[in-house]
């Protein structure tokens, strides 16, 4: 039997009668849930990963993972949260061994070479999309006061000077966008 | 279509043709009472076949402070077995804060106790391999290793949780079995002898979380 998306109002109507059907046995239904799956996800990881090939990556990660534990899904519960559950969950996997492989580690938002080589850096923006999205979502005070003091390398008078406000006022406006930044990255 | 695409459609197309529907996973209440009944079958078996229970159980059991520390313990167990259910779903049958029930009561039993100690004295005896650390361990180990391979079963998304739980409810159940048998009432013997084999087992538990419930 051929399944068709088109005879479905939302992508959960689709995916919970599909899920159904292949937890009675139904092969074609399942080959229709995780076809389907394969165009809905990359898509959605797209929004926020720099690389077509971790989306596609991810997703296939995704659907293994969907078949081993297809045997946790209930049919008298929502599809989608379940399955954002997984696709959350391989997503921060992937991610985390990506950068454990890369070397980076962890690196303090201090570490003004890490910005200005990465950050403020054309060449690395795409894949640094989060930091620079962090970055444009701070008040504007901490953003220059942080931008001043740990891209461009001005000392706190300098920067204090430049913006006309006071030393504290700066240390202040830094360490809060500091705390915003490791809030927004976590 | 690029390589990475044509790998996930051969990926699905051997995903459909291996599939075979499995039973699908109990309900977490379901589990959560048959598991309870196992365990206690084989606590049962223990106690009266290795351990004993204490001498002046029944006129212990009229004490309302040591009754109030088997019942909170019992709901311990409870909840974090029920706990552990529910995080072997990726979604937690949209349960997410369901371990701060067992945590919760977790930190009352420790005020309670905490409590008690004013009144008893802190008296720390020279530590050595008492039988009652031994006692926890044969009550303990087997029931761990069974829940860690029932909680691989499933699937889950939180799997330095899933771990606590399992120990913490394996661990309040051993408690209660050992306060049914241990006629010392001291506070930090129990704190010491019934808990410590758990509190050690839950650091390396920690340590290889994500590596054990792997899937």
């Amino acid at each position: 039997m051929q399944y068709q998306r088109t005879q479905y109002d939302t992508n959960e109507d689709f995916w919970h009668a599909m899920a159904g059907y292949a937890q009675d046995g139904d092969k074609a239904a399942y080959h229709a849930l995780l076809s389907d799956l394969s165009v809905f996800l990359p898509r959605y990881l797209m929004r926020s990963l720099a690389s077509e090939d971790w989306a596609q990556d991810i997703t296939q990660e995704i659907l293994l993972s969907i078949h081993k534990s297809f045997h946790t899904y209930s049919p008298n519960r929502p599809f989608t949260p379940w399955m954002m559950a997984i696709t959350s969950f391989r997503r921060t996997d992937y991610l985390r061994q990506h950068y454990r492989k890369q070397g980076e580690g962890s690196v303090s938002l201090e570490n003004a070479e890490f910005l200005t080589s990465h950050v403020t850096n054309p060449t690395g923006a795409g894949e640094y999309k989060d930091i620079e999205a962090a970055l444009a979502g701070l008040p504007a005070a901490q953003k220059v006061a942080f931008e001043m003091t740990k891209i461009h390398g001005y000392s706190v008078k300098e920067t204090a000077e430049q913006t006309g406000t006071t030393e504290s006022s700066v240390k202040v406006n830094v360490h809060r966008a500091l705390k915003k930044l490791q809030e927004a990255l976590k | 279509m690029s390589d990475a695409s044509d790998k996930t459609q051969d990926l699905i197309k051997s995903l459909s043709d291996s599939y075979a529907p499995q039973k699908p996973i109990g309900s977490p209440i379901k589990q959560t009472a048959l598991w309870t009944a196992v365990l206690w079958l084989y606590f049962a078996a223990v106690l009266t076949l290795v351990m004993h229970v204490r001498a002046n159980l029944m006129e212990t059991l009229a004490h309302p402070a040591f009754l109030f520390e088997i019942i909170l313990s019992t709901l311990i167990g409870l909840s974090a077995s029920y706990a552990s259910a529910v995080l072997r779903v990726p979604d937690q049958y949209n349960q997410r804060s369901i371990t701060a029930i067992p945590l919760t009561l977790l930190a009352s039993l420790a005020l309670w106790l905490g409590l008690q100690l004013p009144y008893e004295g802190i008296s720390f005896a020279a530590i050595h391999f008492n039988h009652c650390a031994t006692e926890g361990l044969l009550l303990g180990i087997i029931p761990l290793s069974a829940a860690v391979f029932s909680a691989r079963k499933g699937a889950t998304t939180h799997p330095l949780a899933m771990g606590y739980m399992n120990i913490l409810s394996i661990a309040a159940y051993s408690y209660v079995a050992l306060r049914l048998a241990c006629s010392l009432d001291s506070v930090t013997h129990s704190g010491f002898y019934h808990s410590s084999p758990y509190l050690i087992a839950g650091l390396c538990i920690g340590f290889i979380a994500r590596k054990l419930y792997k899937w």
